[in-house]
Protein backbone atom coordinates (compact mmCIF):
# COMPACT_ATOMS: atom_id res chain seq x y z
CA UNK A 1 0.00 0.00 0.00
CA UNK A 2 1.33 3.40 -0.99
CA UNK A 3 2.16 5.96 1.68
CA UNK A 4 2.92 9.68 1.47
CA UNK A 5 6.60 10.44 1.01
CA UNK A 6 7.72 13.64 2.73
CA UNK A 7 11.10 15.25 2.12
CA UNK A 8 12.69 18.48 3.37
CA UNK A 9 14.91 19.88 0.63
CA UNK A 10 16.84 22.92 -0.43
CA UNK A 11 16.54 24.27 -3.97
CA UNK A 12 19.22 22.06 -5.56
CA UNK A 13 18.03 18.93 -3.78
CA UNK A 14 14.44 19.59 -4.82
CA UNK A 15 15.47 19.57 -8.47
CA UNK A 16 17.42 16.31 -8.15
CA UNK A 17 14.65 14.69 -6.11
CA UNK A 18 12.11 15.73 -8.73
CA UNK A 19 14.18 14.05 -11.43
CA UNK A 20 14.18 10.87 -9.30
CA UNK A 21 10.40 11.02 -9.01
CA UNK A 22 10.02 11.54 -12.75
CA UNK A 23 12.15 8.50 -13.40
CA UNK A 24 10.98 6.10 -10.69
CA UNK A 25 7.43 7.24 -9.87
CA UNK A 26 6.13 8.58 -13.19
CA UNK A 27 8.38 6.21 -15.16
CA UNK A 28 9.69 8.78 -17.62
CA UNK A 29 12.84 7.84 -19.53
CA UNK A 30 15.75 10.19 -18.88
CA UNK A 31 16.16 10.59 -22.63
CA UNK A 32 12.51 11.52 -23.06
CA UNK A 33 11.95 15.13 -24.10
CA UNK A 34 9.14 15.43 -21.53
CA UNK A 35 11.62 14.48 -18.81
CA UNK A 36 14.29 17.04 -19.76
CA UNK A 37 11.78 19.81 -20.49
CA UNK A 38 10.04 19.26 -17.15
CA UNK A 39 13.35 19.51 -15.28
CA UNK A 40 14.15 22.71 -17.20
CA UNK A 41 10.72 24.17 -16.36
CA UNK A 42 11.12 23.45 -12.65
CA UNK A 43 14.67 24.80 -12.68
CA UNK A 44 13.47 28.04 -14.31
CA UNK A 45 10.69 28.37 -11.75
CA UNK A 46 13.01 27.68 -8.79
CA UNK A 47 15.43 30.31 -10.06
CA UNK A 48 12.77 32.96 -9.51
CA UNK A 49 12.54 32.00 -5.81
CA UNK A 50 14.86 33.06 -2.98
CA UNK A 51 17.75 30.76 -2.03
CA UNK A 52 17.18 30.55 1.74
CA UNK A 53 14.06 28.42 1.50
CA UNK A 54 13.15 24.93 2.60
CA UNK A 55 10.90 22.96 0.27
CA UNK A 56 8.68 20.32 1.80
CA UNK A 57 7.94 17.89 -1.03
CA UNK A 58 5.02 15.49 -0.60
CA UNK A 59 3.58 12.90 -2.93
CA UNK A 60 1.23 11.36 -3.93
CA UNK A 61 -0.93 14.50 -3.69
CA UNK A 62 -4.51 14.86 -4.90
CA UNK A 63 -4.76 18.34 -6.39
CA UNK A 64 -8.38 19.35 -6.95
CA UNK A 65 -7.61 21.47 -10.00
CA UNK A 66 -5.53 18.83 -11.79
CA UNK A 67 -7.96 16.03 -10.85
CA UNK A 68 -10.75 18.06 -12.42
CA UNK A 69 -8.85 18.39 -15.71
CA UNK A 70 -7.81 14.74 -15.43
CA UNK A 71 -11.36 13.40 -15.13
CA UNK A 72 -12.80 15.79 -17.73
CA UNK A 73 -10.09 15.38 -20.32
CA UNK A 74 -6.84 13.50 -19.69
CA UNK A 75 -8.44 10.24 -18.51
CA UNK A 76 -10.26 9.93 -21.82
CA UNK A 77 -7.06 10.02 -23.90
CA UNK A 78 -5.23 6.93 -25.10
CA UNK A 79 -1.96 8.15 -23.60
CA UNK A 80 -1.65 7.21 -19.93
CA UNK A 81 -1.65 10.15 -17.54
CA UNK A 82 -1.08 9.75 -13.82
CA UNK A 83 -3.83 11.09 -11.52
CA UNK A 84 -1.23 12.01 -8.96
CA UNK A 85 0.43 15.38 -8.37
CA UNK A 86 3.27 16.48 -6.12
CA UNK A 87 2.83 19.20 -3.54
CA UNK A 88 5.70 21.45 -2.52
CA UNK A 89 5.29 23.72 0.51
CA UNK A 90 7.70 26.60 0.98
CA UNK A 91 9.24 27.76 4.25
CA UNK A 92 11.73 30.53 4.96
CA UNK A 93 15.05 29.28 6.40
CA UNK A 94 15.27 25.74 7.71
CA UNK A 95 12.44 23.66 9.14
CA UNK A 96 12.59 20.02 10.16
CA UNK A 97 10.23 17.11 10.61
CA UNK A 98 10.26 17.17 14.44
CA UNK A 99 8.69 20.66 14.47
CA UNK A 100 5.60 19.30 12.72
CA UNK A 101 4.89 17.01 15.70
CA UNK A 102 5.50 19.62 18.39
CA UNK A 103 2.59 21.97 19.20
CA UNK A 104 5.05 24.53 20.60
CA UNK A 105 6.53 24.92 17.10
CA UNK A 106 3.19 25.65 15.46
CA UNK A 107 3.52 29.45 15.60
CA UNK A 108 7.14 29.23 14.42
CA UNK A 109 6.15 27.10 11.41
CA UNK A 110 3.29 29.43 10.51
CA UNK A 111 5.65 32.42 10.65
CA UNK A 112 7.99 30.66 8.20
CA UNK A 113 5.32 29.40 5.80
CA UNK A 114 5.31 31.13 2.40
CA UNK A 115 2.80 29.08 0.43
CA UNK A 116 2.75 26.07 -1.84
CA UNK A 117 2.88 24.91 -5.44
CA UNK A 118 1.82 21.68 -7.08
CA UNK A 119 3.60 19.79 -9.84
CA UNK A 120 1.18 17.95 -12.10
CA UNK A 121 2.02 15.11 -14.50
CA UNK A 122 1.17 17.11 -17.65
CA UNK A 123 4.79 17.13 -18.77
CA UNK A 124 6.36 19.56 -19.47
CA UNK A 125 3.63 22.05 -18.42
CA UNK A 126 4.13 20.93 -14.82
CA UNK A 127 3.51 23.96 -12.62
CA UNK A 128 -0.01 23.52 -11.28
CA UNK A 129 -2.14 25.33 -8.74
CA UNK A 130 -0.10 27.56 -6.44
CA UNK A 131 -0.48 30.41 -4.00
CA UNK A 132 2.87 31.79 -2.89
CA UNK A 133 3.78 34.91 -0.96
CA UNK A 134 5.70 37.45 -3.07
CA UNK A 135 8.26 37.44 -0.26
CA UNK A 136 9.37 33.97 -1.42
CA UNK A 137 10.42 35.67 -4.67
CA UNK A 138 12.18 38.43 -2.72
CA UNK A 139 9.60 40.94 -3.91
CA UNK A 140 8.24 43.84 -1.86
CA UNK A 141 4.92 44.65 -3.51
CA UNK A 142 1.42 45.96 -2.91
CA UNK A 143 -1.01 43.27 -4.00
CA UNK A 144 -4.55 41.98 -4.13
CA UNK A 145 -4.16 39.03 -1.75
CA UNK A 146 -6.31 36.27 -0.46
CA UNK A 147 -5.88 33.46 2.05
CA UNK A 148 -6.01 29.98 0.54
CA UNK A 149 -6.34 27.06 2.97
CA UNK A 150 -3.44 24.63 2.66
CA UNK A 151 -1.66 21.92 4.59
CA UNK A 152 1.89 20.62 4.81
CA UNK A 153 2.91 17.39 6.50
CA UNK A 154 -0.46 17.20 8.22
CA UNK A 155 -0.42 20.76 9.59
CA UNK A 156 -2.96 23.33 8.41
CA UNK A 157 -1.67 26.61 7.02
CA UNK A 158 -3.04 29.59 5.17
CA UNK A 159 -1.21 30.57 2.06
CA UNK A 160 -1.43 34.31 1.41
CA UNK A 161 -0.92 35.69 -2.08
CA UNK A 162 -2.59 35.69 -5.47
CA UNK A 163 -3.59 32.28 -6.90
CA UNK A 164 -1.66 31.19 -10.00
CA UNK A 165 -1.29 28.18 -12.26
CA UNK A 166 0.54 27.61 -15.50
CA UNK A 167 -1.52 26.59 -18.50
CA UNK A 168 -1.39 22.96 -19.59
CA UNK A 169 -2.03 24.00 -23.20
CA UNK A 170 -4.71 21.34 -23.69
CA UNK A 171 -7.61 21.79 -21.29
CA UNK A 172 -6.60 25.18 -19.92
CA UNK A 173 -4.91 28.03 -21.79
CA UNK A 174 -4.23 31.56 -20.61
CA UNK A 175 -7.88 32.55 -20.82
CA UNK A 176 -9.13 29.72 -18.58
CA UNK A 177 -6.33 30.09 -16.03
CA UNK A 178 -7.01 33.82 -15.84
CA UNK A 179 -10.68 33.20 -15.02
CA UNK A 180 -9.72 30.40 -12.60
CA UNK A 181 -7.24 32.69 -10.78
CA UNK A 182 -9.80 35.47 -10.46
CA UNK A 183 -12.47 33.11 -9.09
CA UNK A 184 -9.97 31.42 -6.74
CA UNK A 185 -9.07 34.89 -5.45
CA UNK A 186 -12.63 36.15 -4.96
CA UNK A 187 -14.01 32.77 -3.86
CA UNK A 188 -11.49 32.48 -1.02
CA UNK A 189 -11.83 36.14 -0.04
CA UNK A 190 -15.57 36.94 -0.15
CA UNK A 191 -18.61 34.84 0.67
CA UNK A 192 -20.47 36.28 -2.37
CA UNK A 193 -18.33 34.11 -4.70
CA UNK A 194 -16.96 30.59 -4.83
CA UNK A 195 -13.75 29.11 -6.25
CA UNK A 196 -14.14 27.32 -9.58
CA UNK A 197 -12.64 24.31 -11.27
CA UNK A 198 -11.73 24.35 -14.98
CA UNK A 199 -14.61 22.05 -15.97
CA UNK A 200 -17.07 24.52 -14.41
CA UNK A 201 -15.71 27.28 -16.67
CA UNK A 202 -16.22 25.00 -19.67
CA UNK A 203 -19.73 24.09 -18.56
CA UNK A 204 -20.67 27.75 -18.23
CA UNK A 205 -19.31 28.67 -21.64
CA UNK A 206 -20.77 25.54 -23.22
CA UNK A 207 -24.23 27.06 -22.80
CA UNK A 208 -23.59 29.59 -25.52
CA UNK A 209 -20.76 28.09 -27.50
CA UNK A 210 -21.40 26.62 -30.96
CA UNK A 211 -18.20 24.64 -30.97
CA UNK A 212 -16.55 22.30 -28.48
CA UNK A 213 -14.31 23.94 -25.89
CA UNK A 214 -11.99 20.99 -25.16
CA UNK A 215 -9.20 20.72 -26.28
CA UNK A 216 -9.00 24.42 -25.61
CA UNK A 217 -8.10 26.79 -28.42
CA UNK A 218 -8.30 29.70 -26.00
CA UNK A 219 -11.25 31.99 -25.41
CA UNK A 220 -12.26 35.38 -26.68
CA UNK A 221 -12.14 38.27 -24.25
CA UNK A 222 -15.92 38.35 -24.63
CA UNK A 223 -16.15 34.76 -23.35
CA UNK A 224 -14.01 35.65 -20.31
CA UNK A 225 -16.34 38.54 -19.63
CA UNK A 226 -19.41 36.32 -20.04
CA UNK A 227 -18.02 33.73 -17.62
CA UNK A 228 -17.25 36.31 -14.96
CA UNK A 229 -20.69 37.85 -15.40
CA UNK A 230 -22.29 34.42 -15.06
CA UNK A 231 -20.44 33.88 -11.79
CA UNK A 232 -21.94 37.01 -10.27
CA UNK A 233 -19.79 39.97 -11.27
CA UNK A 234 -20.96 43.26 -12.73
CA UNK A 235 -18.32 43.18 -15.45
CA UNK A 236 -16.97 46.33 -17.15
CA UNK A 237 -14.84 46.17 -20.31
CA UNK A 238 -12.52 48.83 -21.66
CA UNK A 239 -10.72 48.95 -24.98
CA UNK A 240 -7.56 51.00 -25.58
CA UNK A 241 -8.76 51.96 -29.03
CA UNK A 242 -12.05 53.37 -27.73
CA UNK A 243 -10.82 55.04 -24.53
CA UNK A 244 -7.52 56.41 -25.89
CA UNK A 245 -5.56 58.47 -23.35
CA UNK A 246 -7.99 57.61 -20.54
CA UNK A 247 -7.42 53.86 -20.90
CA UNK A 248 -4.32 53.49 -18.70
CA UNK A 249 -5.64 55.86 -16.02
CA UNK A 250 -8.86 53.85 -15.72
CA UNK A 251 -6.88 50.60 -15.51
CA UNK A 252 -4.72 52.05 -12.71
CA UNK A 253 -7.79 53.30 -10.82
CA UNK A 254 -9.25 49.78 -10.76
CA UNK A 255 -5.97 48.21 -9.63
CA UNK A 256 -5.69 50.91 -6.94
CA UNK A 257 -9.18 49.78 -5.88
CA UNK A 258 -7.77 46.34 -5.04
CA UNK A 259 -9.58 44.65 -7.91
CA UNK A 260 -7.59 42.15 -9.97
CA UNK A 261 -8.10 43.08 -13.61
CA UNK A 262 -7.93 40.77 -16.64
CA UNK A 263 -5.65 42.36 -19.22
CA UNK A 264 -5.77 41.25 -22.85
CA UNK A 265 -2.41 41.82 -24.52
CA UNK A 266 -1.49 41.61 -28.18
CA UNK A 267 1.15 42.57 -30.73
CA UNK A 268 -0.93 41.55 -33.71
CA UNK A 269 0.39 37.97 -33.73
CA UNK A 270 -0.10 37.05 -30.10
CA UNK A 271 -3.33 37.24 -28.08
CA UNK A 272 -2.76 36.62 -24.38
CA UNK A 273 -4.63 37.08 -21.09
CA UNK A 274 -3.02 38.03 -17.78
CA UNK A 275 -4.19 39.20 -14.39
CA UNK A 276 -2.89 42.55 -13.21
CA UNK A 277 -2.98 42.43 -9.42
CA UNK A 278 -0.90 45.15 -7.83
CA UNK A 279 2.01 47.54 -8.10
CA UNK A 280 5.30 48.55 -6.58
CA UNK A 281 5.62 51.20 -3.87
CA UNK A 282 5.64 54.81 -5.04
CA UNK A 283 8.95 56.66 -4.83
CA UNK A 284 9.65 60.39 -4.55
CA UNK A 285 10.95 60.27 -8.14
CA UNK A 286 7.58 58.87 -9.31
CA UNK A 287 5.78 61.73 -7.56
CA UNK A 288 8.19 64.31 -9.00
CA UNK A 289 7.55 62.97 -12.52
CA UNK A 290 3.77 63.45 -12.30
CA UNK A 291 2.35 65.58 -15.11
CA UNK A 292 0.01 68.46 -14.15
CA UNK A 293 -3.01 69.82 -16.03
CA UNK A 294 -4.39 73.34 -15.55
CA UNK A 295 -7.91 73.49 -14.11
CA UNK A 296 -10.30 76.22 -12.90
CA UNK A 297 -9.28 78.58 -10.06
CA UNK A 298 -5.59 78.29 -10.88
CA UNK A 299 -5.52 74.65 -9.79
CA UNK A 300 -2.82 72.48 -11.32
CA UNK A 301 -4.06 68.93 -11.09
CA UNK A 302 -2.21 65.64 -11.36
CA UNK A 303 -3.54 62.16 -10.85
CA UNK A 304 -2.05 59.22 -8.98
CA UNK A 305 -3.38 57.14 -11.87
CA UNK A 306 -1.03 59.04 -14.17
CA UNK A 307 2.05 57.53 -12.50
CA UNK A 308 4.00 55.18 -14.73
CA UNK A 309 4.78 52.61 -12.04
CA UNK A 310 5.74 48.96 -12.40
CA UNK A 311 2.60 46.84 -12.09
CA UNK A 312 2.38 43.21 -11.02
CA UNK A 313 1.30 40.58 -13.54
CA UNK A 314 0.11 37.07 -12.78
CA UNK A 315 0.85 35.34 -16.08
CA UNK A 316 0.40 31.61 -16.69
CA UNK A 317 3.52 31.48 -18.91
CA UNK A 318 5.71 32.71 -16.04
CA UNK A 319 6.16 32.50 -12.29
CA UNK A 320 3.68 34.74 -10.46
CA UNK A 321 4.31 38.42 -9.69
CA UNK A 322 6.23 39.51 -12.79
CA UNK A 323 6.72 43.28 -12.90
CA UNK A 324 6.29 45.46 -15.98
CA UNK A 325 5.13 48.89 -16.98
CA UNK A 326 1.57 48.89 -18.30
CA UNK A 327 2.88 50.27 -21.59
CA UNK A 328 5.23 47.30 -22.10
CA UNK A 329 3.37 44.40 -20.47
CA UNK A 330 5.48 41.61 -22.01
CA UNK A 331 8.87 43.11 -21.10
CA UNK A 332 9.60 40.15 -18.76
CA UNK A 333 9.31 37.67 -21.65
CA UNK A 334 12.66 38.49 -23.23
CA UNK A 335 11.56 36.88 -26.48
CA UNK A 336 11.29 38.51 -29.91
CA UNK A 337 7.90 36.89 -30.50
CA UNK A 338 6.47 38.91 -27.63
CA UNK A 339 8.02 42.25 -28.60
CA UNK A 340 5.66 45.12 -29.09
CA UNK A 341 2.81 43.67 -27.02
CA UNK A 342 0.34 46.23 -25.68
CA UNK A 343 -2.65 45.97 -23.37
CA UNK A 344 -5.46 46.31 -25.87
CA UNK A 345 -8.40 45.66 -23.54
CA UNK A 346 -9.11 45.01 -19.91
CA UNK A 347 -12.00 43.40 -18.09
CA UNK A 348 -12.93 44.41 -14.55
CA UNK A 349 -14.84 41.96 -12.32
CA UNK A 350 -16.80 44.48 -10.26
CA UNK A 351 -19.20 43.77 -7.43
CA UNK A 352 -22.57 43.63 -9.18
CA UNK A 353 -24.02 46.63 -7.35
CA UNK A 354 -21.28 49.10 -8.24
CA UNK A 355 -23.14 51.19 -10.80
CA UNK A 356 -20.84 54.22 -10.96
CA UNK A 357 -17.77 53.41 -13.07
CA UNK A 358 -14.24 54.73 -12.57
CA UNK A 359 -14.27 57.47 -15.19
CA UNK A 360 -17.58 58.89 -13.96
CA UNK A 361 -16.44 58.83 -10.33
CA UNK A 362 -13.21 60.63 -11.21
CA UNK A 363 -15.07 63.20 -13.35
CA UNK A 364 -17.53 63.85 -10.51
CA UNK A 365 -14.71 64.45 -8.02
CA UNK A 366 -12.76 66.76 -10.33
CA UNK A 367 -15.92 68.69 -11.15
CA UNK A 368 -16.66 69.13 -7.43
CA UNK A 369 -13.13 70.36 -6.72
CA UNK A 370 -13.34 72.86 -9.58
CA UNK A 371 -16.90 74.09 -9.02
CA UNK A 372 -16.88 74.49 -5.26
CA UNK A 373 -13.92 76.85 -5.57
CA UNK A 374 -12.38 76.18 -2.17
CA UNK A 375 -8.94 75.30 -3.52
CA UNK A 376 -7.27 78.09 -5.45
CA UNK A 377 -3.87 78.52 -7.10
CA UNK A 378 -2.52 75.24 -5.78
CA UNK A 379 -0.82 72.17 -7.18
CA UNK A 380 -2.84 69.14 -6.12
CA UNK A 381 -2.75 65.42 -6.80
CA UNK A 382 -5.85 63.23 -6.60
CA UNK A 383 -6.08 59.48 -6.01
CA UNK A 384 -9.40 57.85 -6.91
CA UNK A 385 -10.31 54.29 -5.91
CA UNK A 386 -13.13 52.05 -4.75
CA UNK A 387 -13.34 50.90 -1.16
CA UNK A 388 -15.84 48.96 0.86
CA UNK A 389 -17.58 51.32 3.27
CA UNK A 390 -16.83 48.83 6.07
CA UNK A 391 -13.07 48.97 5.40
CA UNK A 392 -13.19 52.75 5.02
CA UNK A 393 -14.95 53.25 8.36
CA UNK A 394 -12.52 50.85 10.01
CA UNK A 395 -9.62 52.82 8.53
CA UNK A 396 -11.14 56.19 9.50
CA UNK A 397 -11.79 55.05 13.09
CA UNK A 398 -8.10 54.24 13.61
CA UNK A 399 -6.76 57.18 11.58
CA UNK A 400 -5.45 60.47 12.94
CA UNK A 401 -8.64 62.34 11.97
CA UNK A 402 -10.22 64.38 14.82
CA UNK A 403 -12.68 62.39 16.92
CA UNK A 404 -15.72 64.40 15.77
CA UNK A 405 -15.03 63.68 12.09
CA UNK A 406 -14.54 59.99 12.83
CA UNK A 407 -17.89 59.91 14.63
CA UNK A 408 -19.58 61.69 11.71
CA UNK A 409 -18.09 59.34 9.09
CA UNK A 410 -19.04 56.35 11.22
CA UNK A 411 -22.64 57.55 11.46
CA UNK A 412 -23.13 58.13 7.74
CA UNK A 413 -25.31 55.69 5.84
CA UNK A 414 -23.17 54.29 3.03
CA UNK A 415 -23.66 51.60 0.40
CA UNK A 416 -21.43 48.50 0.47
CA UNK A 417 -18.94 50.18 -1.90
CA UNK A 418 -17.94 53.81 -2.14
CA UNK A 419 -15.68 55.73 -4.49
CA UNK A 420 -13.07 57.79 -2.70
CA UNK A 421 -10.98 60.58 -4.14
CA UNK A 422 -8.17 61.71 -1.88
CA UNK A 423 -6.76 65.19 -2.40
CA UNK A 424 -3.06 65.77 -1.76
CA UNK A 425 -1.37 69.15 -1.61
CA UNK A 426 2.23 69.38 -2.77
CA UNK A 427 4.52 67.29 -0.55
CA UNK A 428 1.73 65.30 1.16
CA UNK A 429 1.69 62.20 -1.02
CA UNK A 430 5.17 61.04 -0.08
CA UNK A 431 4.21 61.15 3.62
CA UNK A 432 1.08 59.06 3.08
CA UNK A 433 -1.11 61.94 4.27
CA UNK A 434 -3.91 63.60 2.37
CA UNK A 435 -5.45 67.05 2.76
CA UNK A 436 -8.94 66.35 1.49
CA UNK A 437 -11.32 63.55 0.68
CA UNK A 438 -14.45 63.00 -1.41
CA UNK A 439 -16.73 60.04 -0.71
CA UNK A 440 -19.14 59.10 -3.51
CA UNK A 441 -22.02 56.64 -3.57
CA UNK A 442 -20.94 53.82 -5.92
CA UNK A 443 -24.59 52.82 -6.42
CA UNK A 444 -25.53 56.24 -7.82
CA UNK A 445 -24.77 56.63 -11.54
CA UNK A 446 -27.26 59.42 -12.33
CA UNK A 447 -27.64 61.85 -9.44
CA UNK A 448 -25.01 63.73 -7.46
CA UNK A 449 -24.38 60.99 -4.86
CA UNK A 450 -21.88 62.83 -2.66
CA UNK A 451 -21.90 61.13 0.73
CA UNK A 452 -19.32 63.44 2.25
CA UNK A 453 -16.23 65.46 1.50
CA UNK A 454 -13.47 67.34 3.22
CA UNK A 455 -12.14 70.10 1.00
CA UNK A 456 -9.95 72.86 2.40
CA UNK A 457 -11.45 73.64 5.83
CA UNK A 458 -14.99 72.40 5.19
CA UNK A 459 -16.67 69.08 5.86
CA UNK A 460 -19.83 68.45 3.87
CA UNK A 461 -22.41 65.72 4.44
CA UNK A 462 -25.03 64.23 2.10
CA UNK A 463 -24.97 66.42 -1.05
CA UNK A 464 -24.36 69.74 0.80
CA UNK A 465 -27.13 69.04 3.33
CA UNK A 466 -24.83 70.04 6.18
CA UNK A 467 -21.60 71.97 5.81
CA UNK A 468 -19.31 72.28 8.84
CA UNK A 469 -16.17 74.36 9.25
CA UNK A 470 -13.54 72.00 10.64
CA UNK A 471 -10.28 73.79 9.87
CA UNK A 472 -7.56 72.50 7.55
CA UNK A 473 -6.93 68.78 7.88
CA UNK A 474 -3.88 66.65 7.08
CA UNK A 475 -4.65 63.00 7.75
CA UNK A 476 -3.72 59.35 7.05
CA UNK A 477 -4.51 58.17 3.54
CA UNK A 478 -6.38 54.91 2.89
CA UNK A 479 -4.18 51.88 2.33
CA UNK A 480 -6.43 48.86 2.81
CA UNK A 481 -7.00 47.86 -0.84
CA UNK A 482 -3.59 46.42 -1.64
CA UNK A 483 -1.74 44.34 0.93
CA UNK A 484 1.80 45.54 1.47
CA UNK A 485 4.49 42.84 1.52
CA UNK A 486 7.66 43.93 3.28
CA UNK A 487 10.70 41.86 4.20
CA UNK B 1 -40.31 70.13 6.79
CA UNK B 2 -37.23 68.31 8.06
CA UNK B 3 -37.03 64.59 7.56
CA UNK B 4 -35.97 62.12 10.22
CA UNK B 5 -32.43 61.73 8.86
CA UNK B 6 -31.81 65.52 9.10
CA UNK B 7 -32.96 65.62 12.70
CA UNK B 8 -30.68 62.73 13.64
CA UNK B 9 -27.73 64.30 11.83
CA UNK B 10 -28.39 67.66 13.50
CA UNK B 11 -28.48 66.00 16.91
CA UNK B 12 -25.18 64.26 16.23
CA UNK B 13 -23.57 67.53 15.11
CA UNK B 14 -24.90 69.18 18.28
CA UNK B 15 -23.65 66.32 20.48
CA UNK B 16 -20.20 66.62 18.91
CA UNK B 17 -20.13 70.34 19.72
CA UNK B 18 -19.94 71.29 16.05
CA UNK B 19 -23.23 73.17 15.91
CA UNK B 20 -21.55 76.59 15.96
CA UNK B 21 -19.34 75.56 13.05
CA UNK B 22 -22.24 74.96 10.67
CA UNK B 23 -21.94 77.00 7.48
CA UNK B 24 -25.05 78.11 5.62
CA UNK B 25 -24.95 77.82 1.87
CA UNK B 26 -27.69 79.64 -0.06
CA UNK B 27 -30.08 77.19 -1.73
CA UNK B 28 -29.55 78.82 -5.15
CA UNK B 29 -25.77 78.40 -4.84
CA UNK B 30 -26.21 74.80 -3.77
CA UNK B 31 -28.54 74.08 -6.69
CA UNK B 32 -26.18 75.67 -9.19
CA UNK B 33 -23.30 73.59 -7.85
CA UNK B 34 -25.28 70.36 -8.12
CA UNK B 35 -26.42 71.20 -11.67
CA UNK B 36 -22.85 71.99 -12.77
CA UNK B 37 -21.42 68.75 -11.39
CA UNK B 38 -24.26 66.61 -12.75
CA UNK B 39 -23.84 68.26 -16.16
CA UNK B 40 -20.09 67.55 -16.19
CA UNK B 41 -20.70 63.87 -15.38
CA UNK B 42 -23.49 63.64 -17.95
CA UNK B 43 -21.18 65.12 -20.62
CA UNK B 44 -18.55 62.50 -19.75
CA UNK B 45 -21.18 59.76 -19.82
CA UNK B 46 -22.53 60.78 -23.24
CA UNK B 47 -18.98 61.00 -24.60
CA UNK B 48 -18.43 57.43 -23.40
CA UNK B 49 -21.57 55.74 -24.75
CA UNK B 50 -19.84 55.13 -28.08
CA UNK B 51 -16.68 53.94 -26.33
CA UNK B 52 -18.64 51.39 -24.29
CA UNK B 53 -20.20 49.93 -27.45
CA UNK B 54 -16.86 49.97 -29.29
CA UNK B 55 -15.15 48.23 -26.36
CA UNK B 56 -17.81 45.53 -26.26
CA UNK B 57 -17.59 44.93 -30.00
CA UNK B 58 -13.80 44.79 -30.03
CA UNK B 59 -13.48 42.62 -26.94
CA UNK B 60 -16.12 40.14 -28.07
CA UNK B 61 -13.97 38.92 -30.93
CA UNK B 62 -10.49 39.27 -29.40
CA UNK B 63 -9.01 35.75 -29.18
CA UNK B 64 -6.70 34.88 -26.29
CA UNK B 65 -4.73 31.71 -26.90
CA UNK B 66 -1.11 32.22 -25.91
Amino acid sequence: MEIITTLYLNKADLLSQYSNVLEHYYHLEKTNNEYTSSITKLDEFLNTLDDDLTFLMEWPYVDKMYRDTYYHYYASKKHDYSRVSIKVSIFRDVVDDAQFYDSASSIFLKSKYLGFFTLRPTFPAILGRNTISPLAFGEELLLCSTKVPASANGIKFQSIGFPHSSQDGEMITCAETTVWSIMEYFGNKYSDYRPLLPSMINRTLGKFSFERLIPSKGLTAGQISYTLKDFGFGVKMYSAQAYGADFMSLLRIYIESGIPVVGAISNGQIGHAVNIVGRVEVTEADIAALPYVAKKNGIELSEFAGMDLDYVFVDDNHAPYRKAKLGTPSSYYGSADWNGCRITNFIVPLYSKIYLEAGEARTKSISLIENIGLIKNKKICIRTFLASSRSFKNHANFSDLPHGIKKLFNSLVMPKFIWITEIYYEGSLKDGKCDGLIILDATEPKKLGIISFIIDDLLCLYNFEKIIKIGAQHFDNYNQNLRKYEK
Amino acid sequence: MKNEKTIVLEELIKNLGLEDNLVAMPEAEKEALIVNIEEDVEKYRIMNYKKIIESQEEISSFVLTS
